[in-house]
């Protein structure tokens, strides 16, 4: 029986530093390599110790697969191939490759000390790992080795965004990494085929909850931000600079130009505007209204969102700022955050989820006074929340679900109580098996799959044969003989003769014979008495396989296609002849016969003595 | 399976393949050989000189034969008769075959794709899902708005009816007037049929599914089919088709040997191996498959696209240098891409400042944002480019360097002249038949001087034919064709040395060219053959094993066989069953069934057996050697009884007979036979 075996190193019962380790037919797959936001030690990183205590991981790993370039989700990358060491294949797709460099940069100057140099990983180490990614398209089947191949599916999110589907050998296995299954202003909706996997691993960020429809969460959005701007507020929206950042820059935009609002809009990340550049390079992962009007007008241009210069922190009047990053736990966001706090007529929207332990996590839970670098700030500011996260609800999840038809669920980036709830829904509802492995903690799961084998056509067709005219539940009985032949990690069911002539083995016969002798003072024997005979004590029961009987000639007779041959000779003895393994058949046949010739001579002995008793004796 | 022909012309592929009783189009080109028939007609707003000519007059005209006195739509120009209408096009599809019954068009790339419109014309229910590349789909979109709006332009220069062409009296009158043998108009000019409209367009593409490369498409349970790239243009693919695939197995990767249980066949089409701008030509999947289908060839085997690129430049680099202009009659996607680069790569090296390319059509912005979009499409090492955040092509930068200029308008009327054109300058444009678009005013400004010059590098059409009705003309004229497919040479050794296929299907037209080899079987086909395509033997199926005990196999050292590698053997009794495609064989889990079944092999050692038999309890034995021609020991035949005639065994070298009326006996004899003796399996 064989078996997948599922370690979450990350993202197991928890969100952040998504990290997934799977073994499937004998190959070691990491699925994602993120880290942590809410610590800022080694803790941060998935821990790479559990594959391998030191020396680099190659040997160990056959193949990582990264799903998008969240944070997140590739994190770790660098770390883990130049500072710990993995030179095997790495895989993303085409928009991640180009995107997910600009964000381990940005997040490298972000946590990299200014004084010790001291930091994860150097610029350097982005650019070699980097080098060492292929870059995948949707749909598109990559051999990864003999019998082993994956497919990238559509998963919405952000741009680039892509489930995987896995197969080794026989198992099946698809990871969801994040998803979307409603389309935005820019994304499309996730889609997978109903490809049956044997484990789905999906994520379950907002497995509990259902949400309200966009375009009502976009009206509310656009009301507050317009109440917060027309009383001369400042407006703070924390947002990663690639992702939601788009979809809320869009929907600003027009709207601003439907409602002839003039406020200045800024755009602050410590990444260049470049970032836009790349919808435009990536059209065809955006969504259909986009693809299909791209080459009349790029969405992606926006007239009236201007890059963020630090001196307008000071400016008076109202304002919309969208700043990086989206969970306020370090650079233009906490430090805007910090600045405008204070005033009540100020507002802060975080549209996204905040990981645990950072500033924004601790503010959607009602901490209201914070200390930064000893200076105490209270938070009087209006603080929202507003889901713009492109994560999938319950519904969502459930459909991806119904859509793949796995064998089985495993839950992963959720939190604990979340996935409880969505667990109780898989299993009660999709009658699936669910489960929520803890970060450490190695599931296994067995897969009931047979062993590939190729099939000689003709076993096939003989088979098809002797089954012709025998109706369902006998063909269910019938057996099939073969003979395996294992050469060359390749296993071959071929028909024993097959076998044997391609091995250069003679077959030998074994034949077994009971041969009854008739009196010579009796009339032979018919077969088609026999023929009776042998139906009734062959066949009447109706447990029993039934046996096939034809008569060939007047004195020959075959049951089982020439398993037993029943013929009378010249001299009119019986002789009844079976082959090998068929020895029950044979000794039941042969007593049948031998009772039934008993009784036949017996009587056709007092037929006998009547006869002479009639007529006069010659003597 | 069988193939219907459907062109005539190897570079106007189109086939009909059925497989397993469904039918599959392969491309659906439009063909354009006859546009040299018709007389150019510029853009409204240009003064069209080609109007003033004489109608045709038919000197045969009288009351009697109720023919016409003069022909609107037919001019004499240079003694050549040319057709004076707007463009018409006919079809490749025939009335010999339903073409609503077709399930799947695969199409190859953007210039085998501007017929389809057409076809759902024409069939109401055809509902055929069309399977095609991102960047064939949006340039194919492009060329069809394109050649749309040519055409409506045309119309609103000038008004024709076609009664003309119903009428083959009006032919035969024109034929034995122009003392002509048969005039080739004549042979299409009943099937022509208006430019498709934009209804029909979309009505097309609503048909499309999207693929990409190396993307496994399960057309139908047992037909799978993948696009290839085939190095050509932008999103070019060969189809490779596998055919009775188990559906369950997604895909059974090629295991260590070269056998496998479906066949498969490559539609090969445009194929470049040279290095240009899109993924790179892949045929590693191809290498020994069943069926190859070749078409669109190199149309001249004497081109190197290399050498004629150098001598392109020099010519540029002359005619600019003599202060004149160059027009280049081209495509309005595919080569103009990289044309741009290569030429500002050019002119950087020689120091030629300030040129200008312009390049007119009404698709030219749209198409350079497509290009710069397609970057999952490009080489490798424009796909670096875009990973860093830059457009794969230089476009947007030539056109901020003002280098490149684009001029969507599709009019360019004589007010707007050749004077706005800033010199020195290269002007890209079409159509490259010369019969329509913005080309056509534009020869008509430049060819009085003759320091401009145009230059062909399509080799479509014969550039005099092209030119003729433009006679005389002063500018310089070349013919520098850059065709980049596969030419005879390049396939001969990819078929022979790389690819092999079993059978190789292809134009009789290619036959004389290709190298025999006898592993290869080659078919070849003329217009409206439908060939039927040998069958190829299955070697295997594949199935499942579903045993639960312990299979016992037996390792066989293989002295006899001549692979050193060892193998093992094992005997398998089990339902076989078929579910889903795929053959499942499970463990019988019915005891009763259950037998003890084996199959002998080999020799008996008779002294063991009948060391066996005494060892049983057997004493008595009466042994016989039988007389037989084989003097050989091992050979020999056998005759052992016990107890008179209790049991009587006769042993041959392939078959041994047990006569016994008692089962107990006969059951131990059996033991004793099959210990350590005979091989089981």
């Amino acid at each position: 029986m064989s078996e997948i075996r599922i370690l979450p190193l990350g993202a197991g019962q928890d969100v952040g530093r998504s990290c997934i380790l799977i073994t499937m037919g004998g190959k070691n797959i990491m699925l994602d390599c993120g880290l942590h936001m809410g610590f800022h030690d080694d803790r941060r990183f998935p821990d790479f110790s559990i594959i391998c205590k030191d020396g680099p991981l190659t040997p160990y790993i056959h193949c990582v697969i990264i799903s998008h370039f969240h944070l997140d989700h590739c994190g770790a990358l660098p770390y883990m191939t130049e500072v710990v060491g993995y030179n095997g294949p790495l895989y993303m797709t085409y928009p991640t490759k180009a995107i997910c460099p600009l964000l381990l940069e940005d997040f490298r100057k972000v946590t990299t000390d200014k004084t010790t140099q001291q930091g994860p990983y150097t610029t350097e180490d982005i650019k070699n790992c980097m080098k060492k990614v292929i870059p995948v398209s949707l749909g598109q089947t990559v051999k990864v080795d003999t019998d082993f191949e994956i497919k990238a599916y559509y998963a919405g999110h952000v741009l680039g965004a892509a489930m995987f589907h896995i197969r080794v050998g026989q198992q099946t296995l698809v990871y969801t990494g994040d998803f979307n299954t409603t389309a935005d202003r820019h994304l499309g909706s996730a889609h997978i085929d109903r490809c049956r996997p044997d484990v789905l691993i999906t994520e379950s960020t907002y497995g509990s909850t259902v949400r309200d429809s966009r375009r009502a969460r976009e009206r509310d959005f656009m009301a507050k931000v317009v109440d917060c701007v027309r009383t001369g507020g400042k407006v703070l929206v924390p947002v990663f600079a690639v992702g939601r950042a788009q979809e809320l820059c869009i929907l600003l935009e027009t709207y601003l130009e439907r409602m002839n609002l003039n406020v200045p809009i800024y755009f602050a990340s410590g990444l260049s505007e470049k970032v836009n550049t790349y919808y435009s390079l990536f059209v065809s992962w955006t969504n259909e209204k986009i693809q299909s009007t791209f080459h009349q007008k790029n969405i992606f241009d926006f007239k009236h969102i201007k890059p963020w210069d630090r001196s307008y922190v000071e400016q008076p009047g109202a304002m919309i700022v969208f700043a990086s990053p989206g969970m306020l736990h370090a650079g233009y966001s906490l430090h805007l955050f910090k600045k405008w706090a204070p005033d009540e007529k100020n507002m802060i929207i975080i549209p996204g989820y905040c990981v645990a332990n950072t500033v924004g996590s601790k503010l959607l839970l009602g901490q209201r006074r914070f200390l930064f670098d000893g200076k105490e700030i209270e938070a009087k500011m209006q603080v929202h929340y507003m889901s713009f996260s492109a994560h999938a609800d319950a519904k969502g999840i459930t459909q991806l679900i119904r859509q793949c038809q796995p064998s089985n669920v495993v839950l992963v980036h959720g939190e604990d109580l979340v996935m409880d709830f969505l667990r109780g829904r898989v299993q009660d509802e999709l009658k699936i098996p669910c489960f929520k492995p803890a970060n450490g903690e190695t599931i296994i799961i067995q897969t009931p799959h047979g062993v590939p084998v190729d099939i000689e056509p003709g076993l096939v067709q003989q088979l098809k044969e002797e089954t012709a005219d025998v109706n369902r539940s006998e063909k269910r009985t019938k057996q099939m003989r073969g003979t395996l032949i294992i050469k060359d990690g390749r296993l071959r069911l071929v028909r024993p003769s097959t076998a044997m002539n391609e091995l250069g083995l003679v077959h030998h016969a074994v034949q077994f014979h009971s041969r009854f002798s008739s009196t010579t003072n009796i009339r032979p024997i018919q077969l088609i008495s026999l023929i009776e005979l042998l139906e009734r004590k062959l066949n009447s029961n109706d447990n029993e396989i039934k046996h096939r009987i034809i008569l060939i000639s007047d004195n020959l007779l075959h049951i089982d296609n020439q398993q037993l041959r029943v013929s009378i000779e010249s001299n009119g003895d019986i002789d009844i002849a079976w082959t090998l393994n068929n020895e029950l058949l044979g000794q039941q046949v042969s007593s049948y016969i031998k009772s039934f010739i008993d009784q036949y001579t017996s009587t056709a002995n007092v037929i006998t003595i009547s006869d002479s008793a009639a007529s006069p004796d010659p003597m | 399976m069988r193939l219907y022909c459907l062109s005539d012309d190897p570079n106007l592929p189109c086939f009909i393949l059925t497989i397993n009783g469904r039918s599959i189009l392969l491309d659906f080109p439009l063909p354009i050989d006859h546009l040299l028939d018709y007389l150019p007609i510029p853009s409204p707003g240009c003064l069209n000189r080609f109007s003033s000519l004489p109608k045709y007059k038919l000197l045969s005209y009288n009351k009697e034969n109720n023919l016409p006195q003069q022909i609107n739509e037919l001019r004499l120009l240079h003694n050549q008769l040319y057709i004076y209408s707007p463009i018409e096009f006919y079809t490749l599809d025939s009335n010999q075959y339903d073409f609503s019954l077709i399930d799947i068009i695969l199409i190859s790339n953007y210039e085998t794709f501007l017929g389809l419109p057409y076809l759902f014309k024409k069939y109401k229910n055809l509902h055929a899902q069309i399977y095609l590349t991102e960047p064939t789909y949006r340039f194919g979109q492009q060329l069809m708005y394109e050649m749309v709006a040519y055409v409506e332009q045309q119309s609103k220069m000038i008004q024709t009816n076609n009664e003309w062409k119903y009428d083959s009296n009006i032919f035969d009158a024109i034929e034995e007037q122009q003392k002509d043998k048969k005039l080739k108009l004549f042979s299409y000019a009943q099937k022509l049929m208006p430019c498709y409209s934009m209804e029909y367009v979309d009505k097309c593409l609503s048909h499309v599914t999207i693929v990409h490369f190396n993307e496994q498409i399960d057309l139908y349970s047992s037909i799978r089919a993948s696009a290839i790239s085939s190095g050509y243009c932008l999103g070019s693919c060969n189809w490779q088709l596998d055919i009775n695939v188990n559906h369950n197995q997604t895909s059974k990767i090629e295991t260590s040997s070269s056998q496998s249980n479906h066949s498969s066949l490559i539609y090969m089409s445009s194929s470049t191996t040279l290095d240009t701008y899109s993924t790179k030509f892949n045929y590693d999947s191809f290498i020994n498959c069943d069926y190859l289908l070749l078409s669109n060839l190199c149309l001249s085997s004497a081109i190197d696209a290399s050498i004629n690129a150098n001598e392109l430049t020099i010519k540029i680099g002359n005619i600019l240098n003599d202060h004149g202009s160059v027009l280049i009659p081209c495509s309005s996607t595919g080569l103009v891409y990289h044309m741009f680069e290569f030429l500002t790569n050019y002119f950087e090296q020689t120091n030629l400042l300030n040129i200008h390319m312009y390049f007119i059509s009404p698709i030219s912005n749209a198409n350079l944002s497509i290009s710069n979009a397609m970057s999952e499409w490009v080489t490798e090492q424009r796909q670096i480019a875009s990973f860093s955040g830059t457009p794969p092509f230089k476009h947007n930068e030539l056109i901020k360097s003002k280098c490149l200029i684009t001029i969507s308008s599709d009019r360019l009327d004589d007010t707007e002249t050749l004077i706005n054109f800033e010199q020195p300058s290269i002007i890209f444009t079409g159509h490259t038949s010369l019969r329509f678009g913005p080309i056509v005013q534009l020869i008509e400004k430049m060819k009085t001087s003759s320091s401009n010059g145009i230059i062909f590098i399509d080799n479509q059409y014969s550039y005099i034919d092209a030119l003729k009705p433009y006679q005389p003309i002063n500018m310089k004229c070349f013919y520098i064709p850059i065709d980049t497919r596969l030419n005879f040479s390049q396939i001969n050794i990819l078929l022979n040395d790389k690819i092999r296929p079993k059978n190789l299907i292809l134009h009789e037209n290619y036959f004389n060219d290709i190298i025999k080899n006898d592993k290869i079987n080659i078919l070849s086909y003329r217009k409206y053959d439908n060939i039927k395509l040998p069958s190829i033997n299955r070697y295997f199926i594949n199935g499942q094993l579903n045993i639960k005990s312990d299979i016992k196999p037996k390792l066989i050292s293989s002295s006899s066989s001549s692979s050193s590698s060892n193998l093992a053997i094992a005997s398998i009794h089990g339902h076989l069953d078929m579910c889903d495609y795929v053959y499942d064989i499970n463990e019988i889990d019915n005891e009763n069934i259950k037998q003890n079944n084996f199959i002998t092999y080999g020799k008996i050692d008779i002294d063991k057996f009948l060391i066996n038999l005494s060892k049983s309890g057997l004493f008595g034995l009466e042994i016989k050697y039988l007389n037989e021609y084989d003097n050989e020991q091992s050979n020999r035949s056998v005759e052992i009884k016990y107890n008179q005639d209790a049991a009587k065994i006769i042993v041959h070298s392939k078959q041994t007979d047990i006569q016994c009326n008692d089962p107990l006996l006969m059951n131990k004899i059996r033991d004793a036979l099959l210990m350590d003796n005979i091989g089981t399996l």
